[in-house]
């Protein structure tokens, strides 16, 4: 099961894709995703939903209204960056299009109107692609523990943290107590 | 033939009665015969009176007989009553005048009488002296004659005659009464006639003696009246002499005899000859002529002047306009003065009371300064005039440099208006390509979601197409395990719920795809381009709508739109104002911030505002921003024509106002005010294109 995170200030977007993904097969090669959507009409309420919940995957509209779709993909980068990240936009402007790249680091770049076939196999190709990452990844922790670069406490720690964002940092009051409250 | 013819039954027995009787009748009837001969008038008084007397006599007879017979007395007073009734009638009936029918009526009225006098009181008088003989008393031979009965015929007969007799008696008592009464009218009458008749004599007497004290006073009014007129003629002479010699235009009358009547100062001065001299003469030609010729008057008088006219005034003169029978004209006198001078005459006939032609009057002027000073003016007119077609040349020569001078401008102010032109659909393509990519974006996501839509429901169909077929297999024979991985395939709950919403959404897309489109018609307004009343309120909204996707992003929109009129302009332009300071308010805000509409009429015009939050500007920019290819912003990001071309729009084609206020770092305002109805000429090539 894929968790994914869908982000457009237009409602009736999020409504087309939900019925899209549900109904459509996700699938690239011969592995086909299985995809559980969450969607959101502001940035700001999805970058909260990013502290508490692992996405796989965030797809996200370019322009918006509180937030540029860039800017909201940098920021879901510094919380989750091992998820992919796709923009779908009706914009066209080349600027834009090389900062995303550049910058954030876009998997994907579909555009308005979309193709339906071709954003579900960007989305599956992405997902597999991640998974591709993060498979290579663990065999490489593997190799290094057993090569005695990582201890299997950071390790653990990094998979906590995987699993859980933040929840490897704590809060150090300045008597030695840990602050529990996240406001401070 | 008898009238009266005698009888028996007439016989009374008394002889003497009897006797005279007939003599009475014999003369009634030698009367009427002797009347019904046409005898002449002296003779009936005397006949009547002959009557009369014998008459009388016979009733004298009657009443002695009756008194020595003894009848009774009230017989007796009766019977006498009766005879002297009689005798009354009688003599009235004679005095009545013997006009119509003369006296034969009375004589039928005595003739009658008679009859029944003696048929009636004479006989029953006899009977009653009979009775009286034998014995009876008077009273019971009268009371016996009072109840005896005649007979019938006769009896009626007598009564008849008797209520006959009272009525003539009657008749002839009113008569006599009248004629009494009309004699003494007639004689007050007289006496009242005569007595006026005496005073009218009175009266004519005094009126003669009135008359002639009359003729006496007439006679010395009017020598009085002569004496008057004479002296009032002799004042008017005196009068007209006077005016005519106070007269400052020299002027003189002749008479009938061509003679010299009035010779004024004026004209002394003028001529030299002092009126003593000319008055009673007939030297008028001698001031103006060496030799004597008629002067016009002469020829007035003579009433040859239209004979003369050509001989002896060619060309000189004519008719007067004010006076009938009148003549003025100017002629040069050689013979007058040293050199001749020019004189202004004119002439009138002199009437008398009753028409006649008695004189005629010539006033002469001398004109010789006003003549040279005229033909001076003919002199410096001519003049004046080479000069003026002299300088009519030139002008004309100017003018055709002047109109290819125009032509050259023309020419080139035509040119200018091109490059104008040109500059502004560059601008408006810029806009437009400012326009195009939010409108893309706008575009874009309903077509986006609307096409996914469509491929989901066909997903959806087929789905709902394979239970279809399961069904009808089942239907068939096939096994129910079928439908039940088909409909669990389809999720049909899910799809219920779906399908609707899924239909709904895209119809809505499509919907605001439409809206777009006819925003964007209405904001660039391709269908009219020429001048025309517009709602700018709404112009405003529909620019709104088609900028909203440049601005959502960025700025909060307030409309605070007043009630306006519509304005006399062109909407295309006005929109594209709208959207040049919409687009810059924008631009101005850096990260979020609002932007305020405001609307309001003012100053026989409208107003709009377009308020932004963003970051202002210094005066010094500020003083710039209209400059056409002024701009803050990066190059390529604007032309730098907006403003200018606003504020070309708004001030030039609509005679409107652009004003513009900021302070640094809080926000920028403009101002646009329109009239609401312009007079000014549309030069731009949208007009033209229109025509």
């Amino acid at each position: 099961m894929s968790h994914i995170l869908i982000l457009d200030d237009e409602d009736l977007i999020l409504k087309a894709l939900k019925r899209l993904l549900r109904v459509a097969p996700c699938a690239v090669g011969n592995r086909t995703f299985s995809l559980e959507v969450e969607a959101f009409v502001s940035p700001l309420e999805a970058i909260e939903r990013a502290r508490h919940e692992p996405f796989d995957l965030f797809l996200s509209d370019y322009r918006m209204a509180e937030m540029d779709g860039i800017e909201f993909l940098k920021t879901v980068k510094e919380i989750q960056p091992d998820a992919a990240r796709l923009i779908l936009s009706g914009y066209a402007d080349l600027n834009a299009l090389v900062r995303a790249v550049n910058e954030v680091g876009i998997d994907r770049f579909v555009g308005k109107p979309w193709n339906d076939y071709e954003l579900l196999s960007s989305i599956a190709q992405s997902l597999a692609h991640r998974e591709l990452i993060l498979e290579n990844r663990q065999l490489a922790n593997l190799v290094r523990v057993d090569m005695g670069d990582i201890t299997p406490e950071r390790l653990e720690a990094e998979r906590l943290e995987a699993l859980e964002p933040g929840i490897t940092r704590v809060n150090w009051g300045p008597d030695g107590s840990v602050l529990l409250d996240p406001d401070v | 033939m008898d009238a009266f013819t005698w009888g028996e039954q007439y016989m009374t027995g008394e002889a003497l009665v009897d006797e005279e009787h007939q003599e009475l009748v014999r003369i009634l009837n030698w009367a009427i015969s002797h009347q019904s001969q046409n005898t002449s008038k002296e003779d009936t008084p005397s006949l009547l009176n002959q009557l009369v007397r014998y008459a009388a006599m016979h009733f004298a007879h009657e009443e002695a007989l009756m008194r020595t017979s003894g009848c009774d007395p009230r017989f007796v007073a009766s019977h006498r009553e009766i005879h002297r009734d009689f005798a009354l009638q009688v003599k009235r009936m004679s005095e009545f005048p013997s006009a119509a029918g003369g006296v034969d009526p009375l004589l039928r009225f005595l003739t009658s009488w008679l009859v029944q006098h003696i048929l009636g009181i004479d006989q029953s008088m006899a009977r009653q002296i009979r009775k009286i003989r034998q014995g009876v008393t008077a009273e019971a031979a009268y009371q016996a004659e009072r109840e005896a009965r005649i007979d019938p015929a006769t009896g009626s007969l007598i009564a008849a005659m008797n209520s006959l007799y009272g009525v003539i008696g009657a008749r002839n008592d009113a008569l006599f009464e009248l004629n009494r009464g009309l004699e003494a009218q007639v004689a007050a009458r007289t006496q009242a006639l005569s007595v006026a008749n005496q005073r009218l004599l009175e009266e004519q007497e005094s009126l003669k003696e009135a008359m002639s004290q009359l003729e006496v006073t007439q006679r010395k009014l009017l020598e009085s009246e002569r004496k008057r007129a004479e002296a009032a003629t002799r004042n008017m002479e005196q009068f007209l002499a006077q005016i005519i010699d106070g007269d400052p235009v020299p002027t003189f009358v002749i008479g009938a005899d061509h003679c010299i009547t009035h010779w004024n100062k004026a004209c002394t001065l003028i001529s030299g000859f002092d009126s003593s001299t000319m008055v009673g003469s007939n030297n008028h030609w001698k001031p103006f002529y060496r030799e004597a010729r008629p002067t016009m008057a002469d020829l007035i008088l003579n009433g040859s002047l239209d004979a003369e006219f050509e001989a002896c005034y060619p060309d000189l003169f004519r008719r007067s306009d004010v006076i009938p029978g009148a003549f003025e004209g100017e002629a040069f006198f050689p013979d007058v003065g040293s050199e001749g001078r020019w004189m202004f005459f004119t002439a009138a006939p002199i009437h008398d009371a009753e028409g006649q032609l008695v004189g005629a009057m010539e006033t002469l002027q001398d004109v010789t300064d006003r003549r040279q000073a005229q033909e001076s003016l003919l002199a410096q007119q001519n003049q004046l005039e080479l000069l003026v077609s002299r300088r009519t040349n030139e002008l004309a020569e100017a003018n055709t440099r002047l109109a290819r001078d125009h032509a050259a401008l023309s020419e080139v102010l035509r040119k200018y208006e091109d490059a104008q032109q040109q500059l502004l659909q560059s601008e408006k393509l810029a806009a437009i390509g400012q326009l195009a990519a939010g409108v893309a974006h706008e575009i874009n996501n309903p077509i986006g979601f609307v096409n996914s839509n469509l491929g989901t429901l066909k997903t959806y169909i087929g789905h709902l197409l394979d239970v279809v077929a399961a069904y009808e297999a089942v239907a068939q024979g096939a096994d129910v395990e079928l439908l039940a991985t088909a409909r669990q395939k389809a999720d049909l709950e899910f799809l219920r719920e779906d399908l609707p919403a899924l239909l709904s959404e895209s119809q809505d897309g499509l919907g605001r795809v439409t809206k777009i489109v006819q925003d964007l018609k209405d904001f660039s307004r391709v269908d009219q381009s020429g001048r025309q009343l517009a709602d700018l309120n709404a112009a405003l909204e529909s620019t709104l709508n088609v900028v909203w996707n440049e601005i959502k992003y960025k700025a909060e929109v307030v409309r605070e739109l007043g009630e306006i009129p519509v304005v006399d302009c062109i909407p295309a332009q006005i929109n594209q104002v709208f959207m040049n300071l919409l687009v810059n308010a924008a631009h101005a805000i850096e990260q979020k911030g609002t932007i305020f509409v405001r609307s309001g009429v003012a100053d026989e015009g409208v107003w709009f505002e377009v308020e932004d939050t963003g970051k202002g500007m210094s005066d010094a920019v500020m003083k710039r921003i209209f400059e056409p290819f002024f701009t803050t912003k990066a190059v390529g990001q604007g032309t730098g024509l907006g403003l200018s071309i606003s504020y070309d729009i708004i001030v030039k084609r609509h005679g409107g106002k652009l004003d513009v206020s900021s302070v640094e770092k809080k926000g920028t305002r403009f101002r646009i005010w329109l009239p609401k109805s312009s007079s000014m000429k549309d030069e731009g090539v949208d007009a033209r294109r229109t025509g």
